[in-house]
């Protein structure tokens, strides 16, 4: 990734932003996406993200001309790419792509790969040769460029396939779970990379993945998706730190929800009963008929004391027993049956050493501002 | 997937080019040589054909074989389709009567040479030139038959001890053995119970096997899967060639003779060569070779002939057939033989 | 979220270049060139056979009335049934032991076994029926005159006689084995092993497992391999013609002979509604054999089965069946091909090369090899075209009914070759398939190669797309390769293998190609099997015959070899598919 430093401003793009607007795509009866407008201001990532069959994919498929829509449009810049009549067949929307299983085309060397887009684009031979070469530096693979396909490593095949998406400068990078089929440490390692190289060429981007690290570690904007609607969009930070229902805050990190009685609200700030604990959390103004909401606390906002040890002021207090423990190196989890209504277990990660052993009473505490009123109606279950 | 390697690619598009050009090459033109459907086979028609090129050796012949039953139902769907494929047919006269009953497909030709011809054998409306008698007779295995064993008229094939052992060409599918239907059942008629339509009837209790072609018959007599057989002379003179163990019976209530003929077609956009070929047919010097080559009796009065065994024309009863009644009463025949044999 | 303002803004003067949803031009033209294609080529034959059954000079069921009424053609349909049923139980009986000695168990000769499967189902099958009948005739077969001395019969005749309905059986059995054995071969190396173990450790022996558990999950294979056979052999047209046996395709031929049409389209009919109904139910097997099937991408070492005094049995009917599918038949012909004259025996003075000389040198013949190969090249190379296009608008396009096209290219499967050429007479003899001027010319056996030869190429083009996953086209087009561009540059070249495979197997399989072409026959239109006939029936010569045969066996097995070698690239070897 060295040679990612020789790029010259020539090799950045005039960004453009792309616009999808009420997009709906039906296969017969199955309504894959039912209606999403997404936003990518230009030169911007954004992650699309969602469990399996949440229409991501396909939001992405017809992003690239792969599939048409069924009603909407998707525009880029002032130019109209797709609605429901007809659409820009892929070779003419300029784009890049990076597949989940590389599409890699078997029968070409690295080179051939790689210089493919540019000899369509009608470059000659020596200005595809130079730019090949570039853009296999910029992913460290310019020793492999006669290599083929077969001959390469997974994380190689990534960045041939990474290398081949930017090569002709394309004026929007899609990625369709492109991590999934690598190892941990390599995965992490190539986030990296992408975030680095999308950066530098300043190319508007659209992820997809269903993996809540990758989204928060490399998108400026991060849309969940689910059952083909868009749940809640944002940056990282806004998702992780207020998500508005109980799925996007599972799906983005770990989570713990409680259900409260409601005692009053405002516009601000909520405070419910969980058995003979108040519980203060902030958040959006509820419905006045509201008798129970939820509330949900990242594991590792709760600290532990002794059950014993006085409350600290300001703080939401609950009581339990440890049940588990869990050492995973970094971290250590507790799994807690708390006093209150039902069976609820919370989790609680705090950094090593563990302090408590199972049976032990502790003591809870969480910061009202850390603790989110969701918007999920409750249904009598409660995790 | 595997890599399909550089040198698999290059073999495909010269594959594919080879492909090319043999795609073009079933569309050859069809004109120039003379072509000649014959249901004589190539190896009967070759000294014809090495003949006609020693005395007209700019014309080009092609020959297509096919058995005569099949070759007359290719004609008839050709004619159909609107017009023959070939210049000339080489047929037996009967059937050339016959399709040209049908279709007036042929054009009538009567070359100088017809003046030598014996009266008997002449198709007097010109369609059809004879150029050989092909006579039925009795051919068997000397290896399963002995020659005191072996019958020596038409009548001994009724001999129980044939059961089994016999071959004919099944009239349903060949147009020559009608010759030897006529014979029986027309022509002998009036010859007492062992002929008529009776002779048949006991003939079908030696269940004979019936077969489309006599050249089939003449290699089953020869392996003596069938050592004894109705058989036209032309394949006894193809089994003497060959050295097959086979010999000849001459039937002493005679044998039907067969003319075996050429016709041109009307369409024919090959007038001069096919009058060329008709002309030379009944020449002089195609008549001499035609015991070798047709394998059967030259129908000229000026050439001699002795047959294979030595017999000489002169000494056998050769009995020309009624080509019209053949002709017409066909199907009537071929429902009659059915009955016979219990088909 | 984001507001719908931005639509406001599009500019549409700029959106020129938009497509009608999913139709590029080049998958349109593909769409309209599959439909001209099958509808020409296929959908016109099998609808000229129904039609011509029911209207001649108007609508009438007369035809029907006298096929019912004729002894010959009731016996011929009872005939085609019972061969055909004989054919498929005695594939079963000989097939399914081979095939699971040859998967699963240590008997000897697996290689031969297997070899002997696949030279059955290459050779013509004509070429079989001509060994048969010179070894098996019941007066002077050399099978019969060696089991009469061997035990003393007295009887001039028999024992066996090939002239005979059995016979016709023995004749085509090879064949339909192979069928059987090739439907089964997979399947058995495929089975989890444990599953029988799980039997065995329940108590039961190696037989009584194979019994309970193995032939049970084996039966949608082998009902499917034994329908095959069963279909293949209502279509067999020249061994039950040199048998002189009467059955459907061969009354058709008679038919046609005589100018019949009408009867020839109703035993057409006939024959067509017999195959369709056993190839319609191949399929209900295949299509259910996912509920069987007991592989999950997992790869299972094949255990073997060590069945004791079973394998040398196996062993046994393995050289049985090498001996009589391919030493005997092939051995006689080589045999007789050497004889001066066919009558005086295998012995040194009349021991000739002549026949072969003939075969070598004669113009006809020649003719006749010359047009087989370039007709069967042209063919090969049509079929293959047609196939890929197919399969592409089959499986990459969205068009509304192409799984019309689908079953309309498999259809010919269930159309012997007798039947397709009458629909072919019908069709360029009448307006205004007569306009075309191609009856009698190479052309119409052309057509007549396509419709019977299409379905492998879809079939196999099918496959070999399927191997292909759909993301590395997708992104030749984000790549900017149009459609066109994408199949000539990244998929034609990764199914390559597959389409020169599938070229040599339709090149093999049209080269002998009989029932149509001589049916078909015109005066520049002998082919290599035509001509085979016409010199095994006279013209020439039963030992000329078996020197033609030889060489065009020779011939046919090297070509297969090299197809072997290509196949062996794809994985398509294991599903050996063949019209």
């Amino acid at each position: 990734m060295a040679a990612a430093a020789a790029l010259s401003a020539a090799d950045t793009v005039q960004a453009q932003d792309l616009r999808l607007n009420d997009v709906y795509k039906s296969y017969g009866n199955y309504e894959a996406v039912r209606g999403i407008s997404i936003d990518v201001p230009k030169g911007s990532m954004v992650s699309l993200i969602g469990p399996s069959g949440c229409g991501k994919t396909t939001t992405l498929r017809m992003i690239a001309g792969l599939e048409p829509l069924s009603s909407g449009s998707i525009t880029v810049g002032s130019k109209l790419l797709s609605d429901a009549t007809g659409a820009v067949p892929p070779e003419r929307r300029d784009m890049g792509m990076v597949f989940q299983s590389y599409a890699l085309w078997p029968h070409m060397s690295v080179a051939d790969n790689v210089g493919y887009g540019l000899k369509r684009k009608g470059l000659n031979a020596t200005d595809i040769e130079r730019r090949v070469s570039d853009v296999l530096a910029m992913v460290g693979m310019v020793d492999h460029v006669g290599r083929y396909p077969s001959q390469l490593s997974g994380g190689q095949q990534q960045r041939v396939a990474l290398a081949r998406a930017v090569a002709s400068r394309p004026q929007i990078l899609l990625f369709d779970e492109p991590l999934s089929n690598l190892d941990a440490v390599l995965r992490e390692q190539m986030r990296f990379e992408i975030r680095d190289l999308q950066q530098k060429l300043g190319i508007t981007s659209v992820y997809v993945t269903h993996s809540q690290e990758e989204a928060l570690a490399l998108s400026d904007k991060i849309v969940v998706m689910s059952k083909g609607l868009v749940v809640q969009s944002g940056t990282p930070a806004e998702i992780y730190e207020r998500p508005k229902t109980a799925f996007v805050a599972g799906f983005i990190g770990l989570t713990n929800t409680l259900t409260l009685n409601r005692l009053l609200s405002d516009d601000q700030m909520a405070v419910g009963s969980f058995g003979a604990h108040r519980v203060k959390a902030s958040g959006a103004a509820m419905n006045g008929e509201t008798q129970q909401f939820l509330v949900s606390v990242r594991p590792s906002e709760i600290t532990l004391s002794a059950a014993s040890a006085s409350p600290t002021a300001g703080m939401n207090r609950l009581v339990g027993t440890i049940q588990t423990v869990v050492f995973t190196g970094g971290i250590v989890d507790y799994f807690i049956a708390c006093d209150g209504p039902g069976q609820t277990t919370l989790r609680v990660q705090t950094t090593p050493p563990a302090r408590f052993e199972p049976g032990a009473q502790v003591a809870l505490e969480f910061d009202p501002a850390r603790t989110v009123v969701l918007e999920d109606q409750v249904n009598g279950k409660s995790q | 997937m595997p890599k399909p390697g550089r040198v698999s690619m290059k073999l495909t598009r010269t594959v594919t080019a080879l492909a090319c050009i043999f795609a073009a090459a079933p569309a050859f033109a069809q004109e120039g040589p003379l072509q000649i459907y014959s249901a004589y086979p190539d190896e009967h028609m070759k000294a014809l054909v090495d003949g006609f090129a020693e005395q007209y050796p700019d014309v080009e012949v092609q020959i297509s074989v096919q058995p005569g039953e099949q070759l007359i139902s290719t004609v008839e769907l050709e004619l159909r389709a609107g017009r023959p494929q070939a210049d000339v047919i080489g047929l037996n006269q009967a059937s050339i009567a016959s399709l040209q009953a049908a279709h007036s497909a042929f054009a009538a030709y009567k070359p100088a040479g017809l003046e030598g011809v014996r009266t008997e054998v002449l198709d007097e409306s010109g369609t059809s030139v004879p150029a050989c008698v092909n006579l039925y007779l009795i051919q068997y295995n000397t290896n399963a038959i002995s020659e005191a064993d072996a019958p020596t008229d038409w009548a001994g094939l009724l001999d129980p001890r044939w059961k089994d052992q016999l071959a004919l060409a099944d009239p349903a599918s060949s147009q020559s053995v009608h010759s030897f239907l006529w014979f029986i059942t027309e022509h002998l008629a009036d010859e007492g119970d062992d002929y008529g339509w009776g002779y048949f009837e006991r003939l079908a209790e030696n269940a004979p096997r019936l077969e489309r072609s006599h050249g089939t018959i003449r290699d089953m007599t020869a392996s003596g899967e069938r050592p004894i057989a109705v058989q036209l002379l032309a394949n006894g003179q193809t089994s003497a060639n060959r050295g097959d163990p086979t010999s000849l019976v001459w039937p002493s209530e005679g044998s039907p003779g067969e003319i075996s003929s050429f016709a041109m077609f009307e369409q024919s956009d090959n007038q001069e060569a096919a009058q060329a070929w008709l002309d030379y047919i009944v020449s002089p010097e195609a008549q001499a070779i035609m015991p070798d080559a047709l394998g059967c009796a030259p129908v000229r009065n000026d050439v001699d002939y002795t047959f294979p065994d030595g017999t000489a024309v002169s000494d056998v009863t050769i009995v020309p057939v009624d080509a019209d009644f053949i002709a017409n009463e066909r199907e009537a025949q071929v429902e009659a033989f059915d009955q016979a044999f219990g088909r | 979220m984001m507001s719908a303002e931005a639509a406001a803004t599009v500019d549409r003067a700029s959106t020129g270049k938009m497509q009608r949803s999913g139709s590029s031009g080049w998958s349109l033209t593909a769409a309209g060139l599959s439909v001209v294609c099958l509808v020409i080529f296929i959908g016109a034959p099998v609808a000229a056979i129904f039609l011509s059954s029911v209207y001649q000079d108007g609508w009438t069921l007369e035809a029907y009335r006298d096929f019912l009424s004729s002894p010959r053609l009731l016996t011929a349909t009872w005939n085609s049934l019972l061969v055909a049923i004989g054919i498929a139980v005695l594939s079963v009986v000989i097939g399914a032991p081979l095939a699971f000695g040859v998967a699963r168990t240590n008997m000897q000769l697996k290689r031969i076994v297997r070899a002997t499967m696949i030279l059955a189902l290459i050779s013509p099958e004509f070429l079989l029926a001509m060994g048969y009948i010179l070894m098996a005739g019941p007066n002077a077969g050399y099978a019969n005159v060696a089991l009469r001395a061997v035990f003393g019969m007295q009887s001039t005749a028999g024992p066996i006689d090939i002239f005979s309905l059995w016979g016709l059986v023995l004749t085509a059995l090879p064949n339909g084995v192979a069928f059987v054995f090739l439907a089964l071969t997979p399947a058995l190396a495929n089975m989890d092993p444990a599953l029988e173990e799980a039997a065995r450790l329940k108590g039961a022996s190696a037989l009584e497992a194979i019994r309970d558990v193995t032939l049970p999950l084996m039966r949608p294979a082998l009902l499917a391999g034994a329908l095959l056979a069963f279909a293949t052999s209502l279509a067999m047209y020249g061994p039950p013609e040199m048998l002189g046996i009467d059955v459907l395709t061969v009354s058709i031929r008679n038919a046609l002979l005589g100018l019949d049409f009408a009867s020839a389209s109703v035993a057409a009919v006939v024959l067509v509604l017999l195959s369709g109904i056993a190839l319609g139910g191949q399929r209900l097997m295949l299509r259910n054999e996912d509920r069987y099937r007991t592989l999950g991408g997992k790869a299972f070492a094949p255990r073997r089965i060590d069945l004791g005094w079973a394998t040398p049995l196996l062993t046994a009917l393995a050289v049985f069946y090498v001996l009589i599918a391919f030493v005997l038949p092939y051995g006689t012909m080589i045999a007789v091909s050497l004889m001066k004259s066919i009558g005086n025996g295998f012995n040194i003075a009349n021991l000739t090369l002549d026949n072969y000389r003939v075969v070598l040198s004669d113009a006809s013949i020649r003719k006749a090899a010359l047009l087989s190969v370039s007709l069967a090249a042209s063919a090969a190379t049509i079929v293959v075209a047609i196939g890929v296009i197919v399969s592409y608008v089959i499986l990459r396009t969205r068009f509304a009914g192409r799984s019309a096209l689908d079953y309309l290219s498999i259809l010919p499967l269930a159309v012997p070759g007798t039947a397709i050429a009458f629909a072919l007479i019908v069709i360029y003899l009448n307006w205004p398939g007569n306009l075309t001027g191609i009856y009698g010319t190479p052309t119409i056996l052309l057509v007549a190669y396509l419709a019977r030869f299409i379905p492998i190429g879809v079939r196999n083009g099918q496959t070999a797309l399927l191997q292909i996953s759909p993301e590395i086209e997708e992104s030749s087009r984000v790549f900017g390769a149009t459609e066109f561009q994408t199949l000539m540059r990244i998929t034609l070249p990764l199914i390559m293998p597959v389409v020169i495979y599938t070229w040599l197997l339709v090149f093999i399989l049209a080269i002998p190609e009989l029932s149509a072409s001589i049916i078909l026959r015109g005066f520049s239109t002998q082919t290599i099997s035509t001509s085979l006939l016409s010199v095994w029936n006279g013209n020439g010569g039963l030992a000329v015959a078996c020197a033609y045969g030889v060489c065009i066996f020779v011939s046919v097995s090297l070509l297969f070899l090299i197809a072997a070698l290509v196949g062996r690239r794809s994985a398509l070897m294991r599903g050996f598919t063949i019209g």
